[in-house]
């Protein structure tokens, strides 16, 4: 009975001449060679992009100095409303014209919601300043009642929206991982 | 072909134990001769496969291999990497599949293995480089045996005759091949041997055939036969294929560059090598050493220095058994392979202290275990071939109140005293054992990485 690991091995070429004969003897019986073309098809699928790595909320991610994101306290009065808007603050050391806004949302797993490819990009001195320093960010939370995950993150000037969107926001998706964006999440109760 | 059934070296004796008449019996003369056709049929299989030369592609080739071959690699490696990186990224996407890593952490590992690649064929501290390991399977795409030992300089003839008189179940097959009183005239009679690589073949068919012979005198079934030729060649492959990668660019050179389709059997021995090392690296703990090599070396150590194998089996395999039953197999293996397990792991610690005393040496330090290490090099695999069924009725035992009469039950008859027997952590020995034959039928295997036997 032919593993699929050594199923495996014969795509990627990696066997020696005896091993890839018997393999392919063992072809003639269709379940083996039903099996070896679902391999091939997941072989030759692009892997999967690394998950976005987001701290969770209360911990700063990326490199110091830190971005804040800040809930006004009358929000914890009660949960915001479903599909309401919840006012934050976020606060960056850095230039705000030198760094641009990504919003992303945790459901089954973190995704970027702001912006989609045709979207323009919007930096941090775009935002309307927020009275307490910092800029104010108007978040159009989801319908869905409970705890909602958002975080933002702020990579610095580069590609375009549709060429980060186009490439599965793999450099953001590296800043994230290596620290050189910054990254923060917060918690909204819905309800 | 004429067998010496008598000599006067105790290594002979427990092979003559097992090879009485009833082993030479026309049932098992039947089942060597099936067994010598599928052998044969295989060898076919390597004169079949054809590289294609190629003037402009063999040239570029050859260029590249020579930044290796003259100590230069810096200056190649964009074209190095631009060349045959693509090959070992599938390669690496291919190992990632096999070991079932989560979509998320694939892509991570294939890009952690592309960018260290580079760096394991340089190699570093005393290790092989990985260069020399791809050189000799380069040259190994001519045929499986001939080509490596051909290779062979002078000293690595020297100390694979001392390895194979010395070590493990080969000591025996020496002794009786190679009859003479003195374990340094045996050694010198299988470096001389090796002069000629037709002959050093049939050795190793002989070895083979001496292991099955001993393997069913102690019942082992049909189904196992192919796998004990697999491992035996393959390690015996492995062991020289590690010598010949020692030579270096002296011995390397001249027949690597005068291989016709250079570029086409580099491309065939690099995907070769990089499974190998990928499932390594995965094998032990995704640790990315540049300095450990895939192809285990053979350490030269003085006779006194080695446990005698035969004498202290019982306890070998009971310690093995126990690593295996704690999860520790991995870090036996790069222990085995490097004298470190990369890490402090504190099971790991109390499993050397552990060790019996008969497996363990005079020295201070690492030193102390020099001998532990050969002496696992040579026969861990053997080991966990024989406790593979004693681990398979372990993962398969009820789990709840009656598990650890059960384990009881089942280490009594394999377990040797000079070994502490475990009192405590039943259910979390099952796990690992459950996961070991998992391991073992995915072909993932807790058996590989075996020299040699890489994909197997």
């Amino acid at each position: 009975m032919l593993t699929d690991t050594q199923l495996l091995a014969f795509l990627c070429e990696a066997l020696e001449p005896d091993d890839a004969a018997e393999v392919r003897a063992a072809l003639a019986d269709p379940d083996v060679a039903a099996r070896l073309s679902l391999l091939a098809r997941q072989l030759h699928e692009p892997p999967p992009p690394p998950a976005f790595r987001i701290p969770p909320p209360g911990v700063p991610g990326g490199q110091r100095p830190f971005l804040a994101l800040h809930v006004p306290s009358d929000l914890h009065d009660g949960p915001i409303t479903p599909g309401g808007i919840a006012q934050v603050r976020l606060e960056d050391p850095r230039p705000p014209d030198q760094v641009w806004l990504v919003v992303l949302r945790h459901t089954e797993r973190w995704e970027v919601v702001f912006p989609h490819p045709g979207d323009a990009r919007v930096r941090l001195d775009q935002l309307a300043p927020h009275p307490d320093g910092g800029r104010q960010l108007d978040l159009v939370v989801g319908p869905e009642v409970g705890e909602q995950r958002w975080a933002v993150a702020l990579p610095s000037l580069g590609l375009s929206v549709e060429d980060a969107a186009n490439d599965g926001w793999a450099g953001l998706r590296a800043g994230l991982l290596d620290g050189s964006v910054p990254v923060v999440a917060v918690a909204l109760e819905v309800g | 072909m004429t067998w010496r059934w008598r000599e006067d070296d105790a290594a002979a004796s427990t092979a003559d134990a097992a090879l009485t008449e009833a082993a030479l019996s026309s049932d098992n003369l039947a089942r060597l001769d099936a067994l010598g056709g599928w052998v044969e049929d295989r060898r076919r299989a390597w004169d079949a496969e054809v590289f294609a030369p190629h003037p402009t592609r063999d040239a570029e080739a050859a260029t590249l291999w020579a930044g290796w071959l003259s100590g230069a690699p810096w200056g190649i490696k964009e074209g190095w990497e631009a060349r045959w990186l693509p090959d070992a990224r599938k390669v690496f996407a291919g190992v990632a599949i096999a070991r079932g890593l989560p979509d998320g952490a694939r892509r991570n590992v294939i890009d952690d293995l592309a960018e260290t690649f580079f760096y394991r064929l340089l190699g570093a501290g005393d290790g092989l480089p990985g260069w020399a390991e791809v050189a000799v399977r380069t040259l190994e795409t001519q045929a499986p045996v001939a080509p490596i030992v051909a290779a062979l300089d002078d000293r690595a003839r020297h100390t694979a005759g001392t390895c194979v008189a010395a070590r493990g179940h080969w000591r025996r097959t020496v002794a009786r091949h190679l009859p003479r009183r003195l374990r340094t005239d045996r050694a010198r009679a299988a470096a001389d041997l090796l002069a000629d690589p037709l002959a050093a073949e049939v050795h190793i068919d002989l070895h083979v055939t001496l292991r099955l012979l001993e393997a069913w005198a102690q019942g082992s079934p049909p189904d196992r036969d192919r796998a004990i030729v697999l491992q035996n060649r393959g390690r015996a492959r492995g062991r020289l294929r590690a010598l010949a990668a020692a030579g270096g660019a002296a011995a390397l050179a001249e027949p690597l560059l005068a291989l016709d389709a250079l570029d086409a059997r580099t491309r065939a021995a690099l995907r070769r090598y990089a499974w190998a090392w990928a499932t390594q690296e995965l094998s032990w703990g995704f640790t990315l050493s540049p300095e450990r090599p895939v192809t285990p070396p053979c350490p030269l150590l003085a006779a006194d220095q080695l446990p005698d194998a035969e004498a202290v089996w019982p306890e070998t395999r009971t310690w093995i058994l126990l690593v295996v039953l704690r999860g520790r197999l991995a870090h036996l293996r790069a222990w085995v392979a490097t004298g470190s397990t990369g890490d402090r792991d504190t099971t790991w610690g109390r499993l050397l202290k552990d060790l019996p005393e008969t497996l363990i040496g005079d020295g201070r330090g690492p030193a102390r275990y020099a001998g532990t290490r050969a002496l696992l090099a040579d026969t861990l695999d053997d080991a966990l071939d024989e406790l593979a069924p004693v681990l398979g009725q372990i993962a398969a035992a009820k789990p709840g109140r009656t598990l650890r009469a059960a384990v009881d039950a089942l280490l009594g008859p394999v377990w040797s005293d000079a070994v502490s027997r475990p009192a405590s952590g039943f259910p979390t020995m099952q796990r690992h054992a459950v996961a070991f034959a998992a391991a073992l039928e995915s072909g993932t295997g807790p058996l590989a990485p075996s020299e040699g036997d890489d994909a197997d």
